[in-house]
């Protein structure tokens, strides 16, 4: 951790009192106060200013970069945040582009909302090239509730073989990593060992764990809470330190417990349900997407009329003749990037796409 | 105590000074604790040389005993108390702030510990056309807030507070008042300890100037300074403490100043809020007082005084933060 | 060579308030050397012969408690104080109530925090400072830069492009509707050229930007606003895992124990987590320091975000929630602001500041930025109006005579 002593641009005399105090990188002698490095090393005041510079810059590495240069893509991979498309033009659009590929995006909503619906479409974009929209990878799903829905997955991926016959050839089933976590010991190990090394490899562009509240609210009851938030955080953490190092979009799927307090804290409005897992997590939540049922069925008809784009290669028509979809509601609770906002969505065999109708309403 | 030089007096010569730092006899202290006997037999110093050396040191060093008269009419000539701009806080410290004396005020965040030292700053200016100094540790102190600290000022409307408006209709009692407060910002204990120096150096000496006529010396906020050094293997931090506390009592005794300083209130072991800086410190100000807010009206302020020299403790008294001003 | 100048060498000053090496100390006091007139007239050759130091040290020593080389204490009446600040420009926020609650917006000189729940609007607060801080002077702005130090990952360039488009096409109203005003070549893009991002991912790489942003500022004497967003993140949850790491705080616990009893710190049951705390603290308190130092000595504004937590009080009514890093901290920053929600608005709330008093104000994002709240069709007459009149209340003040 950190940039060894001896590497350092200062007088040798400097850096042989610091490595004869105990002090060998960075972190040890930043986290320590000007007197008392003084005390341990019994260098001037002076020398420690020199050698906290010198551990500074040496620890910052590059220079700085501007917004400017940011906006204009000048700057090096790691500042700049590609986004992975959700599938569905008018969604990406309001989403500036779609997913960020950065900390944590949150997915929460009651049972059966949509979310794990959202999430297998996710799969599927992700694998896509990056001009449609994709990130030109694979996926690990981490399933922690019940057992992953084969089926729908099949049946989505072969909706979308369909619709993107003509960009890409490659079976969508192939690239998704399924890992089943029953357990703390199993989610712990399956992010501490499991995750980097497939993420090492470069494969995987997108970390799905559905759903982290399920494992939280059944091991911990009120007793330990401190200790819930502990665990809480450094999970939160360690997924945040993946995301930000390999640039992989990580989706955790939440779930809603009963408002109880009168006060809303997180969230615009007063409302029934609010996330579960409180502040610690939240804390940890870069955006926060909030899915809720609607009633009424449409036709598939109805909604995919005017949803086609000038991209004549890829063919958005999914179904040709009228199917029940179901109607959900996906609203951005917070982002740092997007106004609070609310789209109607349907969810209908071949995956996830904006009403258009609904729209506005 | 003083390091033992040659020359100090006819006898200590270099060949003697010599003689006696081969002995690790380096301070007038170290000389004057040992036997004067043993001085001679171990540095071959002649017993004569030694005695008269040890007179010498003792007539130079030793302090002269005072009367209780001497003393009384000495505090008397140089009694002051300043008045802290609010009515009851005054009352509970029995007139305000006492020169010679070391006040300490201390509260939790938002508390309004520095309102308060700025109500007493430009009262003292005000009320008793006294100078004081600011020594700002946290970076809190503006010209522009101690305006709302200036009689009147209540009585105008907030938006006026700040604009030309005000400034217009006071402006040469602006002037008078603010320039009477003099403001030194310091980021380390160091620095404290040299800005102190030098107030105490220039009211020793009576040259007037910037320092001259202070009569109050306000330190926003102690525990602040402190915090950055305090923990991990320092034990000079402790010894900081103790001098800082101190110079403050030397100071305000020597020049008869008063002494205002805060401390911030954290919680302790039991959740019970306590001043910082722990044990140590608590000796040092002669008086202490807790504020606090108030859960019924958010102008008005608890203050309890919880150590005292002539107060029975602890009284709580309740003040709004912006009364009336006092006529005069 | 240079012997301690007369006008401190009576000093009885002891050689304790100086910032010397604990080493040095310990052999000048073993030599008998406790005060300042001790080394009156003391050559530093003679000096490193008599105490057994380093001739360099000797002169190192002389040196300082001669105070050469040091500019002697500023020491400023409140008058001059004042006639300063009122040449300092202050930064908008854009929302006009939430200014006049500041006292015309963010104060340069001070730290002003800023704490909230997630999903409030720290960050768009916080983007909206560093836009606001390139506002041109001849509008009454600052008309400079800004650091912003992302330490969360929050940071979406678009989204400060969106907020500085707005502010440049607001500024450029503005300028057309006033006279002789003539704000040039001020666009999205030379706004945005103006912040300087650094990206911190740790506690460690936080302190080190920190400690280098003396020499940034140094080299952009423009910057006027340094932005963290936020200062809770990386010590609430990066801390206590690293540190475990760090072999030398092991043989710290012992004293630690030892110190806190002494001085009653903040002692909890466990030992480990105590130690945490006190560093943490610390490092904190040093972190708190080096930002006032920045702020007076640079003329600037320093905003920082802190995360909100919930602590559970006994007998009241349950639970409450309160700005993270505990008591300590907010004895640090000159300025708090407290943003939550209520009735489906957002809210901010000014609660701690050494010159306004406790007051609540409404305030809403919109796509250009933070705003006022007004009725929505009158929004656009209104809002130009609205900020010109703030701004020129701060900046049109007359100087005193």
């Amino acid at each position: 951790m950190g940039v060894s002593i001896v590497d350092l641009q200062v007088n040798p005399r400097i850096i042989s009192a610091t490595k004869r105090a105990g002090l060998h990188d960075s972190t040890a002698v930043l986290n320590l106060s000007g007197a008392e490095l003084e005390r341990l090393t019994g260098l001037t005041s002076s020398d420690i200013t020199q050698l906290k510079d010198a551990v500074s810059e040496a620890v910052l590495g590059t220079g700085t970069i501007t917004a400017l240069e940011i906006w204009r893509r000048q700057c090096s991979e790691e500042t700049r945040v590609p986004r992975l498309s959700t599938g569905c033009d008018q969604l990406d659009k309001a989403l500036r582009g779609g997913l960020l590929t950065k900390g944590i995006t949150e997915i929460v909503g009651e049972s059966a909302s949509g979310k794990t619906q959202v999430c297998l479409q996710l799969c599927l974009c992700v694998q896509l090239p990056v001009k449609y929209g994709g990130l030109a990878g694979g996926a690990m799903y981490i399933c922690t509730e019940g057992a992953f829905p084969n089926r729908r997955l099949d049946q989505m991926a072969r909706h979308f073989t369909q619709r993107y016959s003509r960009v890409t050839k490659h079976r969508f089933t192939d690239q998704i990593l399924l890992e089943h976590v029953a357990d703390f010991d199993g989610l712990d190990q399956c992010l501490q060992r499991k995750l980097p090394l497939a993420l090492a490899r470069g494969k995987i562009k997108l970390v799905v764990v559905d759903s982290v509240a399920a494992l939280f609210r059944c091991h911990y009851d009120n007793h330990n809470l401190v200790g819930r938030a502990k665990h809480l955080a450094s999970l939160a953490m360690q997924l945040r330190r993946l995301a930000d190092q390999y640039n992989v979009v990580v989706i955790c799927v939440n779930q809603v417990s009963a408002n109880m307090s009168k006060v809303s804290d997180v969230s615009s409005q007063p409302r029934q349900s609010i996330p579960a897992l409180g502040l610690v997590w939240a804390d940890h939540v870069t955006c926060r997407l909030m899915m809720s049922r609607r009633d009424g069925y449409v036709t598939m008809a109805d909604t995919f009329r005017e949803n086609e784009t000038e991209d004549r290669t890829v063919d958005k028509r999914m179904g040709t003749e009228s199917q029940p979809v179901s109607r959900k509601r996906l609203e951005v609770v917070f982002a740092p990037h997007l106004p609070p906002v609310v789209f109607p969505l349907v969810i209908s065999q071949s995956g996830i796409a904006v009403e258009m109708n609904g729209l506005g309403t | 105590m003083s390091a033992l030089r040659p020359w100090m007096c006819k006898a200590l010569t270099d060949k003697v000074w010599l003689l006696l730092r081969d002995a690790n006899i380096n301070t007038v202290i170290d000389f004057v604790v040992r036997d004067r006997e043993e001085i001679a037999r171990t540095c071959c110093i002649a017993y004569k040389d030694v005695v008269s050396i040890g007179r010498v040191l003792m007539a130079q060093f030793s302090t002269f005993p005072l009367t209780g008269l001497q003393l009384y009419t000495n505090i008397m000539s140089s009694h002051a108390i300043l008045s802290t701009g609010i009515a009851s806080l005054d009352e509970l410290l029995d007139g305000g702030l006492y020169a010679g004396e070391l006040c300490e005020l201390a509260g939790e965040a938002a508390s309004g510990k520095t309102q308060v030292c700025m109500r007493c700053a430009v009262t003292v200016a005000t009320v008793h056309a006294q100078n004081t100094m600011y020594i700002d540790t946290c970076g809190s102190f503006a010209g522009q807030n101690t305006l709302q600290h200036l009689p009147g000022a209540h009585t105008q409307e907030k938006t006026t507070f700040n604009g030309p408006f005000f400034v217009l209709l006071f402006g040469e009692m602006v002037e008078e008042t603010l320039s009477k407060i003099n403001c030194v910002k310091v980021h380390d204990i160091y620095t404290l300890l040299s800005a102190l120096d030098d107030v105490s150096s220039s009211l020793k000496t009576r040259t007037g100037g910037q320092h001259g006529n202070v009569k109050l010396i306000v330190v926003d906020c102690v525990a602040a300074i402190f915090s950055p050094i305090l923990g991990g293997q320092q034990m000079d931090s402790l010894a900081l403490i103790e001098h800082l506390g101190r110079q403050l009592k030397s100071m305000a005794a020597d020049c008869s100043v008063a002494c205002l300083i805060t401390n911030n209130l954290t919680s302790g072991v039991e959740g019970e809020c306590q001043p910082c800086l722990g044990k140590v410190w608590a000796h040092v100000p002669h008086t202490r007082v807790l504020m606090g807010r108030d859960s019924c009206s958010d102008t008005s302020r608890k203050f309890t005084v919880v150590k005292s020299v002539r107060v029975k403790t602890p009284v709580t008294v309740l003040a709004e933060m912006n009364p009336e001003y006092p006529a005069g | 060579m240079a012997c301690v100048s007369a006008s401190v060498a009576h000093s009885q000053r002891e050689l304790l308030t100086f910032p010397l090496a604990p080493a040095i100390r310990a052999k000048l006091s073993s030599a008998g050397f406790l005060t300042v007139a001790d080394l009156n007239n003391v050559k530093p050759s003679q000096l490193s012969k008599e105490a057994g130091i380093a001739l360099e040290d000797a002169l190192e020593v002389v040196k300082i408690i001669s105070g050469e080389g040091k500019t002697p204490m500023p020491s400023q009446s409140a008058l001059e104080l004042l006639e300063q600040e009122q040449n300092l420009p202050s930064i908008v926020t854009f929302c006009a109530k939430l200014d006049g609650v500041l006292g015309g917006g963010v104060t340069l000189r001070q730290v002003t925090e800023i704490c909230g729940a997630p999903g409030v609007g720290k960050t768009q607060m916080c983007i909206q400072l560093a836009v606001d801080a390139s506002i041109p002077e001849e509008l009454g702005g600052a008309g400079g830069e800004a650091v912003y130090i992302d330490t969360e990952g929050s940071f979406i360039v678009e989204r400060v492009a969106d907020i500085a488009m707005a502010t440049a096409d607001h500024c450029h109203r503005m300028a057309a509707s006033a006279d002789d005003v003539d704000i040039g070549n001020y666009t999205m893009e030379t706004i945005l050229a103006g912040i300087h991002y650094f990206r911190c991912h740790d506690h460690i790489e936080l302190l080190a930007t920190i400690h280098l942003l003396t020499t940034f500022v140094q080299k952009h004497p423009k910057v006027r606003v340094i932005v963290v967003d936020s200062i809770a993140f990386p010590f609430r949850h990066n801390f206590d895992d690293l540190s475990m790491r760090t072999r030398l705080l092991t043989s710290m616990a012992q004293s630690c124990i030892q110190l806190a009893t002494n001085f009653d710190l903040a002692v909890s049951v466990c030992a480990w987590e105590m130690m945490m705390m006190t560093i943490m603290m610390m490092i904190l308190t040093s972190m708190a320091q080096s930002c006032i130092q920045l702020a007076t000595n640079f003329d600037l504004a320093v905003v920082l975000t802190n995360q909100m937590t919930t602590r559970f009080t006994l007998g009241s009514n349950g639970s409450q929630l309160m700005p993270a890093l505990g008591e300590s901290w907010g004895h640090a920053c000159t300025v708090r602001l407290i943003l939550f929600w209520e009735n489906s608005q957002r809210h901010a709330m000014l609660y701690k500041s050494p010159s306004h008093r406790e007051t609540t104000v409404l305030y809403q994002i919109t796509t250009g930025g933070i705003r006022d709240v007004i009725s929505r069709k009158t929004c656009s007459d209104h809002e130009p109006q609205e900020a010109d009149g703030t701004e020129s209340a701060v900046t049109k003040r007359p100087r005193l005579a």
